[in-house]
């Protein structure tokens, strides 16, 4: 008696009919693709907001009115550090490569050139530690909102740009995710940018 | 031959779906919406809870292409998505408790004589959690240990609750001997 309805319920199992969606659906699945593309492309197109020149003199009226002068000794020849590391980072690697004496000032073409692209990001990579290091010595600019933010999205962009080089890795690359590549890759050196002018300022 | 012939096809419709190719989406929605559909509608048991669950569902998908990592065929990948949103959507809806009764063990006597169309009724007869369980074990093909881990309950409940739903699957499908 189970076999034979163990036997009946297999067969009628595998003509089980189909079902089709509403005609509709996928005109709300376009639609609902449609309003994301939509904000994504405003939300990379919004406007950056700087604050008032008197947001500093708010905080620093906040601030404990005896200053503690070692630390901001050291801030400063810290900054001064990070400063010309940067300098030394950016500027050693194209003295190198222009030769003995002849300074040849070249064009960075995206995507011709894959060594000049590392050797940014290490640039990027040994700048990112020296603000590391500074924000170490409990700098106020590093417990700033803004300065937290940037280093958020700066976060952010580096773990987009990294699955996205899983991606290419998996399906091979196409000029729209070179394009994509080249626009975060902007953004993260600007966000960089950024969170250094705060640690000069 | 035809399984990498597939799998081509897979990435190049993974391909098309990163570049947010419309065409490519459509393609990939037209190729698997109906059987998609099919199973959403008989996790859930209704039409209109199918649909918002296969809505949602390709959003994820296309939302989430990049995360793919073709460690199983695109249609398995997308398979999961749809049960996620499914039993989502029977969760939200309080449908999903875990129902038994008294159920004599034997049959009453009777022949079974049923088709296709009989046994799709009386599985979305089933109350929820016994009807998903049968669907993804005997429908799906998938394992107890992955029906549990997909439902969140103990490998032992999807065990009973399989049985639970044959034997009310059989009841329901017995036709009385003539007197």
């Amino acid at each position: 008696m189970n076999n034979e309805f163990d036997d009946i319920l297999s067969r009628r199992l595998t003509e089980l009919p189909d079902h089709k969606p509403d005609h509709g659906l996928w005109k709300n699945i376009e639609a609902a693709l449609d309003a994301e593309d939509d904000i994504s492309r405003k939300l990379s197109e919004m406007p950056v907001h700087n604050p008032p020149p008197s947001a500093w003199e708010a905080i620093e009226a906040a601030l404990p009115e005896k200053p503690v002068a070692r630390p901001l000794n050291r801030l400063f020849s810290l900054a001064a550090s990070a400063a010309a590391a940067l300098l030394l980072l950016i500027a050693i690697p194209r003295l190198i490569r222009s030769g003995d004496k002849i300074v040849v000032e070249s064009e960075i073409i995206p995507g011709e050139e894959h060594d000049t692209g590392l050797a940014l990001n290490q640039e990027e990579e040994d700048a990112l530690e020296v603000i590391r290091n500074i924000c170490k010595t409990s700098a106020p600019v590093c417990q700033s909102e803004l300065f937290r933010e940037k280093m958020q999205l700066y976060k952010e962009l580096s773990e987009e740009l990294r699955q996205l080089e899983t991606v290419i890795g998996q399906v091979g690359d196409s000029p729209e995710i070179i394009q994509s590549v080249i626009r975060i890759e902007n953004l993260k050196s600007g966000t960089l940018q950024e969170l250094i002018q705060l640690i000069n300022s | 031959m035809q399984t990498s012939e597939l799998s081509q096809t897979d990435r190049e419709l993974v391909r098309g779906c990163l570049e947010n190719k419309r065409l490519v989406q459509r393609t990939l929605y037209d190729r698997f919406s109906t059987r998609l559909y099919t199973l959403a509608y008989r996790l859930t048991g209704d039409r209109d809870a199918s649909n918002d669950v296969l809505q949602d569902a390709f959003i994820e998908i296309f939302r989430s292409m990049a995360t793919f990592r073709f460690e199983s065929s695109l249609f398995t990948w997308m398979r999961t998505i749809v049960i996620r949103n499914a039993m989502s959507s029977l969760r939200l809806n309080a449908r999903l408790q875990v129902v038994t009764g008294e159920i004599p063990d034997q049959a009453s006597e009777g022949s079974f004589n049923f088709t296709a169309e009989h046994l799709e009724k009386a599985i979305l007869s089933l109350p929820p959690q016994a009807r998903s369980v049968f669907v993804l074990i005997e429908v799906e093909g998938y394992k107890h240990q992955e029906v549990a881990g997909m439902l969140n309950i103990s490998e032992g409940t999807s065990k009973s609750q399989l049985n639970y739903a044959k034997k009310l699957l059989r009841k329901r499908l017995t036709k009385p001997s003539d007197e």
